[in-house]
């Protein structure tokens, strides 16, 4: 009852769904992380807040986002962004905070502005810890997007949900293993990724 | 002729004032040492030239303008800037590093690759052997001589050192202050360098200004400070170097009364002297070539041979 395509499909939607989240959740979590580290007032109370979406269980964000965004897609990207959002931020304004201070001191010393220290100094050293964070949201939102199906958004959730309703072993594992390569294999590429980004002066030896 | 000077400067954090009514005039050419016990002022005064402190009181003049009315980055990349901590770029090469401030300044490749080079090779750090390495493959002295050629790369006329050599271990520290002071005087450069050792201050100043408690406490020759500490501050930096630093600040043409010392060759091994040698130096040279006696006197002139206790001597002239 459910071929090759349809796995392929439910395959490409998980995909996407991962990938739109965590590519939202970079978007907004980078610069987050990067200004809490420059204004640390700002540090304790976003990364609360933040750590407290995670708490949410996940079902219950789902069902939460129904009377707001009613049931598909866009709920589902949008509770999969909150989630992946904590990696990032936690690990942004980590990295940032490892950067060398006396690299800091010496590139305004030497007469770089604020983005030339940004963007040639503290990003260019921070890269190693930041990827890692993106790596475990990517993971991470993996295994929250099988929950997608539940609120019709589709992914290799729809096979499990499938079987558990059927009492069939076959189905469920016809959604949970593609859905376990799936996150085996985004977590290689992205460690390929992490360690070609890891300039060869930070790289451990 | 002044490049730098402080005129009635302070700075406030809240409303504590750690640094306070500090005027100093900076000659060129000058190696101008602040000294002083830690937190007392003396890394936010070197700062105030190049405003990374910003004053809450008089103003700082750098070569005739007052900084305040420069953009901060053009000013700052006309000035060299050595810290402790070198803080070298870790995902940059030692070619890069040192290339940093020409590549802002957006000089083409390949002058600064020409720069970069002689600037290695003055160092001590060819190109050709340590020029692709990253600073984790170099020692702390090796770092610190990458440091300084980054500072100089833009061949600014001025360069501050924040306590440069202090995080190096003695060896490597009385290194790079013997080369510091070769390469003073061929780069005809202004330093401005911070420390908080009294022995390496008179080892390198032209003058010295002693900061104590916010306030420039006195501003002099190593000699002066010697030889007339303004107070007990002063008195304290010296401490128990006072009778090396005497030493260090007298020289053989000036201080040795060479009227008075053997004109005997001797018989056993005896080492040269030049005339800018401190006692201190031709101590130490004795030391180090179990020698008895040296010739203070240059080739052409009446030989004239001192002794240990000659320059002991010396040193204590004039000393009540």
């Amino acid at each position: 009852m459910f071929g090759v395509t349809g796995l392929g499909r439910a395959l490409l939607e998980h995909l996407q769904l991962t990938a739109v989240a965590v590519a939202l959740a970079s978007a907004i979590g980078m610069p987050l992380g990067i200004h809490i580290a420059r204004h640390r007032f700002l540090a304790g109370p976003v990364l609360a807040v933040v750590s407290a979406i995670q708490t949410v269980p996940s079902v219950a964000l789902l069902g939460f986002l129904i009377p707001v965004l009613g049931i598909g897609w866009k709920p589902a990207v949008l509770a999969l962004f909150l989630y992946a959002l904590l990696p990032i931020v936690r690990n942004t304004f980590a990295a940032i905070e490892q950067v060398d201070a006396a690299a800091v001191e010496a590139a305004r010393g030497m007469g770089m502005t604020d983005a030339q220290i940004l963007w040639r100094v503290t990003l260019p050293q921070s890269l190693p810890v930041l990827m890692a964070g993106i790596r475990t949201s990517t993971v991470w939102s993996v295994g929250v997007a099988t929950l997608a199906a539940l609120i019709g958004a589709g992914g290799l959730g729809t096979f499990i949900f499938q079987g558990i309703a059927m009492v069939n072993t076959r189905t469920i594992l016809a959604g949970a293993i593609p859905a376990a390569l799936l996150a085996l294999a985004l977590d290689a590429t992205l460690a390929i990724a992490q360690r070609v980004a890891t300039p060869r002066g930070l790289r451990a030896r | 002729m002044t490049v730098i000077a402080l005129e009635g400067v302070g700075k406030r954090i809240a409303d504590r004032w750690i640094l306070r009514d500090a005027s100093v005039q900076i000659g060129e050419g000058e190696t101008f040492v602040l000294i002083g016990p830690s937190g007392s002022g003396k890394s936010t005064a070197l700062k105030t030239i190049n405003r990374l402190v910003h004053i809450d009181a008089g103003r700082v003049l750098v070569r005739g303008v007052d900084v305040a009315k420069q953009d901060d980055a053009t000013l700052r990349r006309s000035i060299g800037y050595v810290i402790q901590d070198v803080g070298l770029f870790a995902h940059y090469d030692v070619r890069r590093n040192v290339g940093v401030v020409p590549e802002l300044l957006g000089w083409e490749r390949s002058r600064i690759a020409r720069r970069v080079e002689e600037l290695l090779e003055r160092v001590g750090m060819p190109a050709g052997e340590f020029g692709r390495r990253h600073p984790r493959e170099l020692s702390g002295g090796q770092r610190q001589r990458v440091g300084i050629a980054r500072a100089l790369a833009a061949d600014p006329s001025i360069v501050l050192l924040d306590e440069p050599f202090s995080a190096l271990d003695p060896i490597q520290r009385e290194r790079l202050q013997d080369e510091f002071v070769a390469w003073s005087r061929s780069f005809q450069k202004t330093f401005v360098l911070v420390t908080h050792d009294i022995v390496e201050a008179c080892r390198l100043a032209t003058r010295i200004a002693v900061v104590d408690a916010g306030r420039i406490v006195q501003v002099a020759t190593p000699r002066e400070i010697v030889d007339a500490p303004a107070n007990d501050t002063v008195l304290g930096l010296l401490a128990r170097h006072r009778f090396q630093l005497r030493m260090m600040t007298r020289t053989v043409r000036d201080d040795l009364p060479t009227g008075a010392l053997t004109s005997e060759s001797p018989t056993s091994p005896s080492v040269q002297s030049a005339p800018d040698d401190s006692l201190w130096d031709v101590l130490s040279r004795l030391e180090r070539e179990h020698a008895a006696l040296a010739r203070v006197t240059p080739a052409d002139a009446a030989p004239r041979f001192a002794s240990r206790a000659d320059l002991l001597a010396a040193a204590s002239l004039g000393v009540s």
